[in-house]
């Protein structure tokens, strides 16, 4: 990967989200700009030394992160990547190289930084192409590197930084502070009534530690995985089967193992991996798969035999 | 002459972010970026925001305006050329 050590990762990402606005219009297409520089200065911490005088964006920490992120209204997708591969974005990793039911994928640009592109969003189980029309009705409008970038509403922003943080706890623990703690009652209320409205009530219960309440969902097990250290992948792959929204969706996350994924070898190498390397990478994949399935059956059958032995007793 | 930023460029003054006095320009949709530093980061900036950029950059370096004048409209005119600023003609 180019390194560019003369432009700052903070400078970067902001100007990858202007730049990823003027891509979507060149080719009209509607983007969401999430996470990152997107939020809402409301949503972040103040500085101590902020002037009287200073704006609500001027007394607000800027937020640093890896990437841009923007989400594609999903009839807007194919034009929008054309547009970025015409624009010097080349694809580093597909929708389909993570656990199956793939949300996004990753872009880069020589001179700016990554971008993820999100065709939907993990914890919003609504249909991709209604959720986007949802967030679009009440989008908003925030300046990042000068230029007007599309976003959806603070209470969405809010949902948004929520469901991640639950998916990513490490580090997010501010990000849960100022969405939810530090919300008033009635800003609580509206992103629960959003939640409910983009299916991401269960998702929204796991940032805000009520996630036993849906011990009956189909996703919760997925979402109590993402809280739990030391996971093992084949669980993580079991409880993305249980989750899946349709047929479709479980026999992509079923059938994951066993594709090729050289774009993430690619990515490890920095140059495309040759074919004994594919091979070798291929099968070592399928036998550590394999090695997690036997760990995890081992250890199923430890847990039932010390329990007949309790019984037994 | 006044100037303005064209619609097609994107910037960030490092000094907003913590990150210096470095002006980054991103010229849009190809996110090609430029690195301004120095007086040229000042003319940029004295320009963007319609200022008469030769008086505030004689004042600001001390020099009389004749001895200033021509290096400024030159690089106001390489500027231009790049795209990085527009003739304000309103």
């Amino acid at each position: 990967m180019t390194d560019l050590p003369s432009i700052p990762l903070v400078v970067r990402t902001r100007l990858a989200h202007a730049t990823l606005q003027a891509v979507a219009d060149a080719c009209g297409a509607d983007i969401l700009h999430i996470k990152g520089a997107a939020v809402d200065a409301s949503l972040r911490p103040a500085r101590k030394n902020a002037s009287a005088g200073a704006s609500a964006e001027e007394r607000a920490i800027p937020r640093v992160s890896a990437d841009a992120d923007v989400l594609v209204r999903p009839a807007h997708l194919e034009n929008f990547i054309a547009a970025l591969r015409r624009y010097g974005w080349r694809t580093l990793l597909n929708f389909d190289t993570g656990g199956g039911a793939d949300h996004s994928a990753v872009f880069w640009h020589e001179e700016l930084c990554e971008a993820d592109v999100h065709r939907s969003f993990p914890g919003i189980r609504l249909r991709p192409d209604l959720a986007f029309e949802r967030l679009w009705l009440d989008r908003g409008t925030q300046v990042i590197a000068h230029r007007p970038c599309t976003v959806p509403s603070v209470d969405a922003q809010r949902l948004v930084l929520l469901v991640h943080a639950a998916r990513n706890r490490y580090g997010r623990e501010c990000d849960v502070h100022y969405a939810w703690t530090d919300a008033t009652v009635e800003e609580k209320e509206r992103v629960c009534a959003l939640a409910r409205e983009l299916h991401a009530e269960v998702a929204l219960a796991a940032a805000t530690g009520r996630l036993e309440e849906y011990a009956d969902r189909p996703e919760y097990e997925l979402w109590r995985l993402w809280n739990t250290s030391g996971a093992r992948k084949y669980e993580f792959w079991r409880a993305r089967i249980k989750a899946a929204r349709d047929r479709g969706e479980r026999i992509r996350v079923v059938a994951n193992p066993l594709k090729l994924k050289v774009d993430v070898m690619k990515l490890q190498l920095g140059r495309n991996p040759t074919r004994r390397e594919i091979l070798r990478s291929y099968s070592g994949r399928l036998r550590d798969d394999l090695l997690d399935v036997r760990m995890l059956i081992g250890d199923r059958a430890g847990t039932v035999i010390s329990s007949s032995l309790r019984r037994r007793r | 002459m006044t100037f303005r930023v064209p619609d097609n460029v994107a910037y960030i003054d490092g000094s907003d972010l913590g990150q210096g006095e470095v002006l980054y320009l991103t010229l849009l949709p190809h996110g090609r970026t430029v690195r301004l530093e120095g007086v040229g980061r000042q003319i940029w900036m004295i320009a963007a925001e319609g200022g008469s950029v030769a008086a505030e950059i004689s004042e600001l370096v001390g020099q009389p305006l004749e001895i200033v004048a021509g290096g400024v409209t030159s690089f106001l005119g390489e500027l231009v050329y790049r795209r990085l600023l527009t003739p304000d003609l309103a």
